[in-house]
Parts: structure tokens; sequence; C-alpha cells
């Protein structure tokens, strides 16, 4: 990915600085088929390919499986989501 | 194009190792990860193939069915996930008091 000019002190940030931030946190990443995978942000791309640790899979809100590492391809995420609101403590 | 585009996870450290994929549509499927590219078309050997619940695609059930050498396309790919490190969990499907 591009690098992002770095703007006013943490007064504006793009999405680029968001899933920079994200890296190593949990996150909840829901997909088109509406399975969300919960676990911790190994690595992320332009292309929104994704590398989970410590996955687990809901679907419905049921627990199905859990995956040590995962590997998710990118055209398959509909949000990425972590649980802290970071952006509105930004704001 | 200058410099092979580095992919988030390398797959090479999967080669020769059992790995699980899940597929757009919701086949599942488990085998040998011999090759991949990067499209993610992947090739794996001995596969399984877990068949799912005719009335519900999310669902998997203990049926198998051996596919062999296969070629998994890359559009199609969703999910890869080593076997080794998965842990099995409780049968969520079974009904506690017997269906």
């Amino acid at each position: 990915m591009s690098g992002t000019e770095k703007a006013g002190s943490g007064t504006t940030k793009t999405p680029a600085d968001f899933l920079k931030s994200i890296r190593g946190r949990p996150v909840v990443v829901k997909l088109n088929s509406g399975v969300d995978y919960r676990g911790i942000l190994a690595c992320l791309d332009g292309y929104m390919n994704i590398a989970m640790e410590q996955t687990e899979e809901y679907v419905n809100g049921q627990l199905k499986n859990k995956y040590g590492d995962a590997f998710i391809r990118g055209n398959n995420v509909l949000y990425i989501s972590t649980s802290k609101r970071t952006l509105a403590e930004g704001a | 194009m200058s410099g092979r585009k580095e992919t988030v996870l390398d797959l090479a450290k999967f080669v020769d190792k059992g790995v699980q994929v899940k597929l757009t549509g919701g086949r599942q499927v488990t085998g040998t990860l011999k090759g991949y590219d990067q499209l993610l078309n992947l090739v794996l050997d001995e596969a399984v193939e877990f068949l799912r619940d005719p009335d519900d695609p999310l669902k998997t059930t203990d049926q198998t069915r051996n596919l062999g050498l296969i070629v998994c396309r890359g559009t199609a790919v969703m999910l890869v996930s080593p076997t080794d490190g998965t842990d099995e969990i409780a049968n969520p499907f079974m009904q506690p008091d017997g269906s």
C-alpha cells in the first residue's frame, strides 16, 4: 500500500491509517456469506487479504470452529471491526 | 512488474502440510498443500471433501468424499487454515436430546 502523508497530529484518519492501527488487535471480520471470524489480526494487505491468529468462527452467533491460524482471501470480506471505538476516541 | 508482491501469509510455510480450505458456497476440503500461486489457486493432494447437510449448506456432516489430487480455484477460496493447531470442539450441531 502506498505511504500516507502524516496529517495533523491525530486529527484526521484515513482508512489506511485505520488498517495500520488494527494490526495485532482483536478484530471481528464479517464475510459476504454472513459468517464472522474473531481473532487477533496478524497481517493485512491492500486486497484486504487477512491473516489471523486464535481465530474463532461464528455462524448466526454460534461458535462453530477454532483455527490456530487462518488466512482469509480479501474478496470475501464485508467488513473488519475492532471492539474498541478508537475512531470515536480520536474525534 | 518489478519485484514479486508479498502476500500477507506465506503459503510456502504450509507446502507439504495439511490445510483445510473453505470455499464460497460452503464447500470445505482438507488435504496436503502441494502448490499455490499469487491468485491463491491451490493444489491439494489426498483431498477429502466434507459433505454438507442437505438441509443447511453451512453445516457439514461426518460424511466425506475422497477427491485425490485437486486444484482449488483461487477466486472461490474464502479461508485457508493449517490442520495442525486446529482445535476440535464439541459438535455444535448435535442436539442435546438426540435428533
